[in-house]
């Protein structure tokens, strides 16, 4: 086969590509939730670091202080001390014998298991954290219903109600069942995500049904706000879809 | 990322966004899978975009984030092709609206069939139109393994497809 013509062939292949199911919120949003869980992964560790130097600091300087004091320390010292660190004795060349060791052994056995330690708990935390996150919108929020209502004219002079999704703590938010022309009616919630909130891996709207729209907008405090819209029941067609990402711009202007 | 590394990375996004889609789908065959791999890779981008300096390798980045992506979910065992005595039953050509979309089902189909690795050269090779040094590039392989990948990517889908391609093709 000639190379040409199989480049026209892979060319030709590709059918019309259809609408793409990402925009470019979608990619700024999961790009800052991941940097948000790399900042908490580092900071956590450099705690950790830096607790566990403290810990080897000051484990130095007690041992270092007990052997000066008297001599009977290092009786004591070697009591308290752990006689299996005793083979660590002999790679420590002081003089004091038994006191350094088992002393400066304690932080050194205890290093090993705490760096897994720290990598267990930073990605341990994301995970639980992310799936047992308790709900934070127990009521419509009136002030970010009247925002949508005012984007949304089907939403006005209706009763708001509490978002089905499930939002972390901080998160307030507002859904209106909406019907969108003839269509069955469907839920538009709105979520406000304060600066500083990170949602978690799995977003409030991960479990909504097929042609769920999600729009996505910052404000210039740092705030966010989220505009789900989720179709009927039996229908894919999300109510107001293509006026989500508008309504979010305008609703976020003030956050 | 600031206001107008914001603005740049959006505009990259818009002009870049269907091709890098296409390349995803080619690599795995389905819209839905080809979505996420390329969106996996613009979040990649997203996130070293300040670090990148020379913004016309950008490209290269992201076809070769699209790519590994590709490969390293087929290698998850829940995408793992599974093998099979049987063939797929063959489309009755007749039936096909012409020559042209027959080949195009024909081609990704065989695709299908022929191994990550191998699939990803030839998409590079004839799809994206890199030549041998610029798909080792992007695979971070020698030349060498891209010209035995590619000439057995073809076997393969020779083998798959038999003289399938040849005769379906629309007369030129």
């Amino acid at each position: 086969m000639d190379e040409k013509k199989i480049a026209e062939m892979f060319r030709e292949a590709v059918p019309d590509t259809p609408p793409a199911s990402f925009t470019h919120d979608d990619v700024r949003l999961v790009s800052n939730r991941q940097r948000l869980r790399r900042n908490r992964l580092v900071a956590g560790t450099a705690l950790g670091v830096v607790l566990v130097a403290g810990g080897v600091t000051s484990g130095l300087l007690l041992s270092n202080e007990t052997p000066s004091s008297d001599g009977v320390a290092a009786a004591q010292s070697g009591t308290t001390g752990n006689t299996a660190a005793a083979p660590y004795d002999a790679g420590v060349p002081g003089q004091e014998g038994r006191e350094p060791a088992p002393r400066a052994a304690a932080p050194d056995k205890s290093f090993p298991s705490q760096s897994p330690e720290q990598g267990g708990t930073a990605t341990g935390e994301a995970g639980p954290g992310a799936g047992s996150t308790p709900t934070g919108c127990p009521k419509a929020d009136g002030e970010l219903a009247a925002a949508l209502a005012s984007e949304l004219p089907s939403a006005a002079g209706k009763q708001a109600t509490p978002t089905p999704l499930r939002c972390p703590a901080g998160v307030r938010g507002a859904s209106f069942s909406l019907r969108d022309g003839n269509q069955p009616p469907g839920v538009v919630s709105i979520l406000y995500i304060p600066k500083g909130i990170a949602l978690p891996s799995t977003p409030p709207w991960a479990n909504s049904p097929s042609g769920t729209s999600v729009k996505t907008a910052y404000g210039p405090k740092g705030g966010e706000i989220v505009l789900v819209s989720q179709p009927p029941e039996g229908s894919t067609k999300a109510p107001f879809a293509d006026r989500l990402a508008d309504a979010a711009k305008h609703i976020a202007a003030k956050y | 990322m600031d206001q107008r590394e914001e603005q740049e990375f959006a505009e990259y996004f818009v002009a870049r966004r269907d091709a890098v889609r296409r390349t995803a789908y080619m690599l795995c065959g389905d819209w839905h899978r080809a979505d996420d791999l390329a969106q996996t890779a613009f979040v990649a981008l997203h996130r070293r975009w300040r670090k990148i300096r020379d913004h016309g390798a950008l490209d290269a980045y992201v076809r070769r984030t699209v790519v590994r992506a590709a490969i390293d979910e087929s290698r998850r065992p829940w995408r793992r092709e599974r093998q099979t005595e049987v063939l797929p039953e063959v489309t009755d050509q007749s039936t096909r609206v012409d020559d042209q979309v027959a080949t195009r089902s024909a081609l990704l189909d065989g695709l299908k069939e022929v191994p990550p690795r191998q699939r990803a050269v030839l998409v590079l090779r004839f799809l994206e139109g890199l030549d041998v040094a610029a798909t080792a590039a992007a695979l971070k392989c020698s030349e060498g393994t891209v010209k035995s990948q590619t000439a057995r990517g073809l076997d393969a889908l020779r083998g798959v497809l038999g003289d399938a391609l040849d005769d379906l093709r629309p007369a030129s």
